[in-house]
């Protein structure tokens, strides 16, 4: 296996590459297979001449002036880069290169160290990462000689994601907040339960299973239609950790058995659309069933403004109204869970996020600390700050593995879902209570509200309270 | 020609040497984490290098004395070496007494005590690897050249704050904001890929300094940035390079009675001997 600085690289070969111009462009409707992809993941490769094909072209092989190398997924970040078929070697003071035993190219040494070198590994055949890997060991068979394979990075989504996910993180994928003990003991994974989540977008997948959807202008009445909903990878991922279900990949949601409810809000996400969309997806128009749980990862727009009255009226109003139809004397209400600002700051006073009726959803560390989200008047609990997500482009599915308290509060709608599939007729209230009581109580310095979110022991809290 | 390199934000500074307080490593490179929201950059005065290269597309964004300045994102260039044209000589770093807190005399700024190493941190040393290291986002191999601390980070009284170090056995010590690259009487500045992709190159002989930053700062201003901060929280990021020595991070707190006027995205120290076995310098003891 290749590996840089002992770390094994791991790397998911997708594709043939090579520099010459030959070879159609991927576009993003051929990426699919790709797994999560955006035009913008492979844009600077094919800006920097680089084209792609999923058979090896005419003239993949070493030692020509064609440029060669493999596409791959990157082990520990996502994004791409392409192994090339080149290796870097750092030689011990008077070795040459070229008397190491090893068939090379095009040698060249590098500027900013004397004892490095750039070499070109000659080979034929497709299997790039065999050639280098061969290459490699031949090279530090001898005494002081170091070598790695060189990488062309592009980490385009660095800044908004983790890393790829093993299967012993699809397996643990639950463990911090107990879900799967918490599925066992509430014997339902959110049967009946209708869980709407308000974002930019959604992709409409198979994995979902979607009662209804809606797309909300902030002037205008609301469309249904699904064509007016946008393939919005955030939206996607929110409402994936409440409701995905077990399909092509198995990561399921908190809850995989509940209906979802898929707002789309428009991308200037005011507090007038937001509002507009929770007072839907609590009290909708016409038959469609109302949302018993409602979650929203988004960030009002005017977030240095305090929460607008017509905002705050809409969460009231779903506290007041939501659930009405169950037959009981007064609405249950519907619950709306929200996601805390991103950032480790003390909550701003009168925003949506401090607003008391919002439960507001941080997001922990592995150790119960909330250092990357916020703290102080309004934060209710936390939930982990990392979670693999289903990531959905097209047809196809992928995992990825995401952090922020965007992640977070769907985490926590989801047990809410769980809760209300066993005690249907619990209030909004009562609900919010139970989970922030069932918390797993922080160090007082972790800011961490409540705690930490406990799936097991809310359920096990909700189970002792009468139907 | 002089240049001055500022390396600044959540970043590693990486010396190959024996000697735990290197004065004259043999190889330094700036790594930069992966860190959660934060962007690594490289800012130049864009008169100094109008890029030839059609992919390179450095932002304009312009400073408070309205200079404009090019801000390359490394999201594309992550492995970049540095060179100065002519031999410069060595490395040199200037350490102090480690028992000193704080730096009793302006000129005391400029030594590395103020960069906290990595065991100092509570982290565990990494693989120095070749090219990129594991959970790096950017790298930058400096050519031979002075390095030293700056801005140590003073309160509204323009005191030293002092920091105690949990994972140090509580060592208490002075943080510098910014660590800086200088190479004097030179006639070449070049950041190249390893495959020649040079992202700034400059070529001229004058007694002017050119000036060039690599950052590793949070995408947006935080809008607490100016409040007082307890402890420095934000360098457990670095977890992203290196493992944390015994699983939790205890971040070096505010000791002094006074309070920071803002909160630091600062540089650690890593000290590594060879590329090939990977085992980092045991650190001297310190004490508080």
């Amino acid at each position: 296996m290749l590996r840089i600085g002992g770390v094994p690289l791991n790397l998911n070969l997708v594709r043939f590459g090579v520099r010459t111009g030959i070879g159609p462009r991927i576009d993003t409707d051929a990426t699919d297979d790709l797994g999560v992809c955006e035009a913008r993941d492979l844009d600077a490769f094919q800006q920097a001449g680089w084209r792609f094909s999923e058979t090896p072209p005419p003239d993949f092989h070493g030692g020509s002036d064609v440029e060669i190398g493999r596409l791959a997924r990157y082990s520990e970040k996502r994004g791409f880069v392409i192994l090339t078929d080149r290796v870097l070697v750092r030689l011990p003071d008077d070795v040459d290169v070229r008397s190491l035993g090893v068939a090379f190219g095009r040698v060249d040494r590098l500027p900013f160290r004397a004892v490095f070198y750039d070499a070109q590994v000659e080979f034929s055949g497709a299997d790039l990462e065999t050639a280098i890997e061969s290459a490699i060991a031949a090279l530090q068979s001898h005494p002081g000689v170091v070598a790695e394979p060189v990488l062309i990075y592009n980490f385009v989504h660095r800044l908004t994601s983790g890393g790829t996910v093993s299967p012993e993180a699809i397996e643990s994928q639950w463990e911090a907040i107990h879900l799967r003990d918490a599925w066992r003991v509430a014997s339902t994974k959110g049967k009946g339960v209708y869980a709407a989540v308000i974002d930019l977008g959604f992709h409409l997948d198979s994995q979902l299973a979607i009662e209804w959807c809606a797309f909300v202008p902030e002037k205008g009445n609301p469309s249904y239609a699904q064509t007016d909903i946008q393939p919005v990878y955030h939206g996607t991922l929110c409402a994936g950790l409440i409701g995905a279900r077990p399909g092509e990949i198995n990561v399921t949601g908190a809850a995989p058995d509940v209906k979802l409810i898929l707002i789309a809000v428009e991308k200037v996400t005011t507090q007038i659309a937001i509002a507009n969309a929770i007072r839907l997806a609590a009290v909708p128009e016409g038959n469609r069933p109302g949302a018993d749980v409602i979650s929203c990862s988004l960030a009002p727009c005017e977030r240095a403004m305090e929460v607008s009255s017509l905002l705050r009226t809409a969460v009231d109003d779903a506290l007041a109204s939501g659930r009405g139809n169950l037959g009981t004397p007064q609405p249950l209400g519907t619950a709306v869970f929200w996601a805390d600002v991103d950032q480790p700051i003390a909550i701003p006073p009168g925003t949506i996020e401090e607003y008391g009726p919002v439960v507001c959803v941080g997001a922990s560390e592995d150790d119960g600390w909330n250092r990357f989200s916020g703290y102080g008047n309004g934060l209710d609990f936390l939930a982990p700050r990392q979670a693999i997500v289903l990531g959905v482009m097209g047809s196809s599915a992928a995992r990825t593995l995401e952090t922020g308290t965007s992640v977070a509060a769907p985490q926590a709608a989801g047990v809410a879902a769980l809760v209300l599939s066993t005690r249907p007729r619990m209030k909004a209230t009562d609900l919010a209570a139970l989970i922030a009581n069932a918390c797993d109580r922080q160090d007082a310095r972790a800011n961490a509200g409540s705690g930490v979110l406990n799936a097991l022991k809310t359920v096990t809290d909700a189970l002792q309270v009468p139907p | 020609m002089k240049v001055i390199l500022t390396i600044s934000g959540l970043s590693v500074l990486a010396c190959q040497s024996r000697n735990p307080r290197p004065t004259t490593p043999d190889a330094v490179d700036v790594i930069i984490p992966d860190a959660h929201r934060h962007r690594p950059r490289l800012t130049y005065c864009p008169e100094d290098f109008a890029q030839p290269d059609k992919r390179l597309k450095p932002e304009m964004v312009v400073g408070t004395s309205g200079q404009r300045l090019a801000c390359l994102d490394l999201s594309f260039w992550p492995l970049l070496a540095m060179t100065v044209g002519a031999d410069a000589g060595e490395f040199s770093m200037t350490w102090g007494d480690p028992k000193q807190p704080t730096p009793t005399y302006p000129d005391d700024e400029r030594w590395m005590n103020w960069v906290p190493t990595l065991q100092e941190l509570g982290f565990d040393p990494f693989p120095m690897p070749l090219g990129l290291p594991n959970g790096a986002s950017a790298r930058l191999t400096l050519p031979k050249g002075q390095i030293y601390s700056r801005n140590v980070v003073l309160d509204k009284e323009r005191n030293y704050v002092q920091w105690k170090f949990p994972s140090a056995s509580g060592l208490i010590k002075s943080v510098a904001n910014e660590i800086v690259y200088t190479a004097d009487r030179i006639t070449e500045v070049t950041i190249a890929t390893p495959d020649g992709v040079q992202v700034f190159y400059v070529n001229e002989r004058s007694t002017r300094s050119l000036l060039l930053s690599i950052s590793n700062d949070l995408e947006t201003v935080p809008s607490d940035y100016n409040d007082p901060l307890q402890s420095l929280d934000h360098l457990k990021h670095l977890s992203e390079l290196a493992k944390i020595h015994d699983g939790v991070f205890k971040p070096p707190v505010r000791y002094s009675p006074v309070r920071t006027a803002r909160p630091i995205c600062n540089q650690a120290l890593f000290v590594y001997d060879t590329v090939s076995n990977m085992s980092a310098v045991a650190p001297e003891s310190c004490c508080a």
